[in-house]
């Protein structure tokens, strides 16, 4: 039915039949922000709001904070194993704990999915040093890595994401904020390497697009992100109702896109 | 959206000089198509050529296309007096004349300072008037020159709009508490998770107001936000438009 997500998300704030994934996530406080719903409890609660099924993060403490590290993200998904996990997160600066978290990675196996590369922040292209330890791993046992990824940028841009994507076919490799401002760049990536994903965060404030990924490439290998606590569900979910796209598109953001790369982590999984 | 009446205060018509990833609504009646199908009854609209080419035209094309709309009311774009562009003898009555309820300043674009050496005699009579100054940071006004002109000019009407998107809570908190004419308009605020919700829970709903930042955003965005955000029925209609009806209503033009 035509517009049938548009109403039922504006009339109940949720859909039943169509379950969100959050596929970029973070958790907890961070430097330069006042989050409101820094609480993981908080957090679980407003995912039921939209029906939020299943949310996959990197604490943030996990990223700027190495004497935390990953332990957050172990503590989060076995309390909350219904609704979480997460991406083990890598700071390059520090190889040796990187180097024990890859090898804890098959201990841990009920809690991520993959890996999160912060390089824009942490100032090492994701195609050099410990990463290619996290990407080797990702590659043998076909995970998920979700980068941050920025046009511009020297070391998660297109130019560098290329490299990676070529070198390691096996991962899935979820560009966070999809190559930001650089939407061409993107779009490329996509075309060329079937392992290659565009991510929706910070996207979906810029109206136009989403509807020239959709337009371009499919609906196939775009998945739903919010940065949470970061951006709102429903801003964001507002953002895919506006683009000019189908329902069936929606749906394919929304959750089988999803479904279908976390398919081996949750064998449960169908809507 | 029953019960909700959405007034947007913050939408642009006119095509920019640089192409951007949206489709521009290029006229008045385009904007007006798009309104009635996201369901928004009226807006206070500029016109994008105010800031890209120069508010001589710019203010012109709008008053042109705002004319005769009701639905539509205008923001005209301001520079120092000095020049004698825009702001010069019967500027108050020709806003009248043509549906100006507000105005915009791009200090940092169109290459001025904005404090009391360059604008005191004029803000000081568009706080008499109770005229809402639009300031945009996404248009290069800065926290800085929100601070100092808050400070300058305490009973200004002032809103703060297209925010950004990293949430400025800390800067925006201290503004709201120290100044009664001081707003915040919701693109992007309502962006960023639970900060509607916890403004109205800290400050009240009194100095939110909506609007849509259409057409460089999704006019959905702000709507399904604000529909379902976990506050009191009579918050989301103050935010969706009672808010900036009193506004208008306290203009003296």
């Amino acid at each position: 039915m035509k517009d049938e997500l548009r109403r039922e998300f504006f009339g109940k704030g949720k859909v039943a039949n169509c379950p969100i994934y959050d596929m970029h996530a973070h958790m907890g406080n961070w430097y330069a922000i006042t989050f409101p719903s820094v609480e993981t409890a908080e957090m679980i609660r407003r995912m039921g709001l939209s029906n939020v099924k299943l949310t996959v993060f990197c604490h943030h403490a996990t990223l700027n904070a190495p004497d935390i590290g990953n332990s957050v993200n172990i503590e989060a998904v076995r309390k909350y194993p219904g609704s979480l996990r997460a991406y083990c997160g890598i700071n390059p600066h520090y190889p040796e704990k990187a180097l024990r978290d890859i090898e804890k990675m098959e201990e841990n196996r009920d809690v991520f999915v993959g890996f999160k590369l912060l390089a824009d922040y942490h100032r090492v292209p994701i195609s050099e040093g410990v990463y290619n330890d996290a990407w080797k791993y990702a590659q043998e046992k076909e995970l998920l890595v979700l980068l941050h990824t920025w046009g511009a940028s020297m070391y998660d841009g297109p130019a560098v994401i290329e490299k990676v994507a070529e070198r390691y076919p096996g991962v899935r490799i979820l560009m966070g904020h999809s190559c930001h401002s650089n939407w061409q760049g993107a779009i490329d990536l996509v075309k060329k390497f079937p392992n290659v994903y565009m991510e929706l965060c910070a996207v979906l404030d810029d109206r136009g697009v989403l509807d020239r990924f959709v337009g371009e490439t499919g609906s196939e290998r775009i998945v739903f992100g919010t940065d949470m606590p970061w951006f709102s569900y429903h801003y964001y979910i507002g953002s895919v109702l506006g683009a000019a796209i189908s329902d069936q598109d929606r749906r394919n953001i929304f959750y089988r896109n999803a479904e279908k790369l976390l398919a081996k982590f949750l064998p449960e999984t169908g809507s | 959206m029953e019960g909700i009446r959405f007034f947007d205060s913050n939408v642009f018509i006119g095509t920019p000089m640089i192409a951007g990833t949206y489709a521009p609504a290029e006229s008045a009646g385009k904007l007006l198509e798009t309104m009635d199908k996201a369901g928004i009854e009226k807006a206070m609209v500029w016109h994008v050529a105010q800031h890209d080419s120069s508010p001589v035209y710019g203010n012109n094309l709008l008053s042109e296309e705002v004319n005769g709309r009701e639905r539509l009311l205008g923001t005209w774009t301001a520079i120092p007096p000095q020049t004698g562009e825009v702001v010069k003898e019967g500027f108050f009555g020709e806003m009248k004349r043509n549906r100006i309820y507000g105005l915009r300043m791009f200090p940092a674009s169109h290459s001025y300072l904005l404090n009391r050496v360059s604008c005191g005699k004029f803000l000081d009579e568009v706080s008499e008037r109770k005229i809402p100054l639009f300031l945009s940071i996404s248009r290069r006004i800065t926290w800085q020159d929100v601070y100092d002109i808050m400070a300058q000019f305490p009973y200004l009407t002032c809103v703060v709009c297209d925010i950004g998107s990293w949430s400025p809570m800390r800067n925006l908190l201290p503004l709201l508490d120290r100044y009664p004419g001081f707003y915040v308009e919701t693109s992007m605020l309502s962006l960023h998770e639970g900060n509607i919700e916890f403004i109205v829970k800290r400050n009240g709903s009194d100095r939110i107001l909506f609007g849509t930042g259409f057409p460089e955003k999704y006019i959905e965005s702000n709507t399904l936000e604000l529909l379902h955000a976990e506050i009191p029925l009579p918050d989301k209609q103050n935010i969706a438009s009672l808010n900036l009806e009193r506004i208008i209503s306290e203009v003296k033009l």
